[in-house]
């Protein structure tokens, strides 16, 4: 009400959402209908979840929501991800091709994330065209496996394995980029350089200014900087029940987040020719290293791999802006 | 659209038919008038699909076949100076001779007969296919710049292709379930070729309305999937996106299908690219 010309994009993230039963969409869009009469116009929604519990009462309820895209990710390596100790991927997967054929059938449209791990390493190619083919269009993008604790499983990856993955593919990708436009991060990267520094498109772990922007809301109410920092309980902002949304947002400690950004620049980054492509990265993967944000990303090894050895050689570009 | 019903020359089947579109199989170069006749007084002829035995170069072609679309399969090709002598009969005549994959001299005389300005196509057969021959043949249907007839499954890829869809040839055949579907003399109705041999059926003549709700016809638009479950080689295959797997059987020992698939997509990507250019050029001819 404050603010006439903001948003505000709900993402309905987990964990998996839809074990919230379809109930619960009906409850909040209930309550925003009721309550937000004058704001609802300017309130959207977003969903991530892994799919194997979608069904057409979800899809007509986020259909009243203003869904049309839902966010997944996909594994096509055996025992990976699936229910159960031995992770049961066969029946993880079947249910979800289930899910995406129902979301098809309702012209409802689906990305995916990709997430890199150990046993992705040994044929990245052949990964590349099977996610290409199985997705042909609308892209899928590409992450590291993120792990916070023990890495039972084995899958864990490091920055320079990351790297030399998205290079084994990279070639591929840009000799046949009209076949696959996109793919990420290769897109997003082959559209910064082009643009040099200006109208640089950068999501919220690459921008530097995720600071007044997000804001994690748990079960209970209780609010965080984003979902990993909720996930590690660092960076409570109150309680959503006892504390405005408007006194979150100006919590004090989120300009730890801003100060970073002026404090990266010239520390840990500087004098970096890539500073305007990521801005010293996310700061939870800094704080996940050195339980601190004032650090550069963990994953900056990474980005100059692949940028210097794989991107701009291939290319033939070369990111000048602070040159 | 309307599906395009595959049917047996069996003129009870085809006098309880309206307003369709349909394809009439049969092995009797001597029905075809017949058949045109028959189907065209309430229906269409889309194609005759003769499937039929001997050599190409011996059969009895004839002007009776004028007007009449044909689609011939057929695995000898026979003696080239025969054919040569009514090449020029072939050439005015609405018919398009596939000849099978399974003999390697094929490829060599699919290419004569194009150059010859006889429309014609690959017939892909189990069995050993000469994937090099095949690419070869390609590269002489889109890259020639000789004139010459145009060779299917080529013509349909390139016209056909996108890069963010799948292109399934399988139309030129007509075994696309989206396009085509087959009808026994009973009036059951399958959703390929293979299924109707199989008796496995969709729906009848009587439901035929609702046959993209029925659960067979549903399934079998995400048939491609299981490929990717089951993480078969095809699936991570970069030419997958335009053969559909349709070669999974023998890609371990035969794996050329991929390089002619993947010549297949630079090749569609290579015309459309210029598409302009010989709009243009058409122009001018003008």
């Amino acid at each position: 009400m404050l603010n006439p010309g903001e948003r505000i994009t709900l993402i309905w993230h987990g964990g998996e959402p839809l074990l919230l039963g379809v109930d619960y969409f009906r409850k909040a869009l209930e309550l925003q209908n009721s309550l937000c009469t004058e704001t609802k116009g300017r309130i959207e929604h977003a969903i991530q979840s892994n799919l194997t519990l979608i069904n057409q009462e979800f899809i007509d309820v986020f259909r009243e929501m203003g869904i049309n895209q839902i966010g997944t990710s996909f594994e096509p390596i055996a025992n990976i991800r699936g229910p159960g100790t031995k992770r049961d991927s066969a029946w993880y997967n079947r249910k979800f091709m289930e899910g995406i054929n129902l979301l098809a059938k309702n012209n409802i449209g689906w990305g995916f994330i990709y997430v890199v791990t150990r046993k992705s390493l040994e044929k990245p190619v052949e990964l590349f065209h099977y996610l290409t083919n199985f997705k042909m269009s609308g892209g899928f993008n590409m992450n590291p496996v993120l792990i916070y604790g023990e890495d039972k499983d084995n899958i864990a990856i490091t920055p320079i394995e990351f790297a030399d993955f998205l290079g084994a593919i990279f070639p591929e990708w840009w000799k046949n980029r009209h076949r696959y436009p996109d793919v990420n991060p290769f897109k997003s990267i082959l559209g910064n350089y082009n643009e040099q520094g200006r109208n640089l498109s950068l999501g919220c772990v690459d921008s530097g200014n995720c600071a007044n922007s997000h804001v994690y809301i748990g079960p209970e109410g209780e609010t965080s900087q984003c979902g990993r920092a909720g996930d590690w309980q660092i960076n409570s902002y109150g309680n959503v029940l006892e504390r405005s949304l408007s006194d979150i947002f100006k919590d004090p400690q989120r300009e730890e987040f801003n100060r970073r950004t002026e404090y990266l620049k010239d520390a840990d980054c500087a004098g970096c020719r890539f500073w305007e492509l990521c801005h010293g990265g996310c700061p939870l993967d800094a704080y996940h290293k050195h339980k601190e944000f004032m650090h550069k990303t963990m994953w900056c090894e990474a980005k100059h791999v692949f940028l210097e050895k794989y991107f701009e050689p291939v290319t033939g570009m070369t990111f000048n802006v602070n040159a | 659209m309307d599906h395009i019903l595959v049917i047996n020359h069996n003129e009870s089947l085809i006098s309880r038919l309206r307003s369709k579109a349909l394809v009439v199989k049969t092995s009797d170069l001597f029905a075809f008038r017949e058949i045109a006749h028959t189907v065209n007084e309430f229906n269409k002829l889309h194609s005759i699909q003769a499937v039929v035995k001997g050599k190409m170069s011996d059969l009895p072609v004839s002007e009776d076949w004028g007007g009449i679309p044909v689609s011939l399969f057929i695995r000898e090709f026979g003696d080239i100076r025969t054919f040569i002598r009514k090449s020029g009969l072939w050439r005015t005549l609405p018919v398009r001779v596939f000849l099978s994959s399974a003999t390697p001299e094929n490829f060599t005389y699919l290419q004569l007969m194009a150059s010859l300005g006889v429309d014609c196509g690959i017939w892909f057969e189990d069995g050993n296919t000469d994937w090099q021959a095949g690419a070869d043949l390609l590269h002489y249907a889109v890259y020639g710049k000789a004139p010459h007839a145009s060779i299917e499954p080529f013509v349909y890829l390139v016209d056909n292709y996108k890069a963010s869809e799948q292109t399934d040839f399988s139309s030129v055949y007509f075994n696309d379930p989206e396009r085509y579907l087959h009808v026994d003399d009973q009036g059951n109705v399958a959703l390929s070729s293979g299924d109707l041999a199989r008796g496995e059926f969709a729906c009848t003549l009587e439901n035929l309305q609702d046959i993209r709700e029925t659960t067979a016809y549903q399934e079998r638009l995400n048939v491609w999937q299981e490929i990717f479950l089951n993480s078969e080689s095809c699936s991570s295959c970069p030419a997958w996106r335009v053969c559909l797997g349709k070669f999974s059987k023998t890609a371990a020992e035969q794996p050329g299908c991929k390089d002619l698939f993947s010549d297949m997509m630079e090749a569609a990507e290579f015309v459309q690219s210029h598409a302009s250019e010989r709009r243009v050029k058409e122009l001018c001819r003008l």
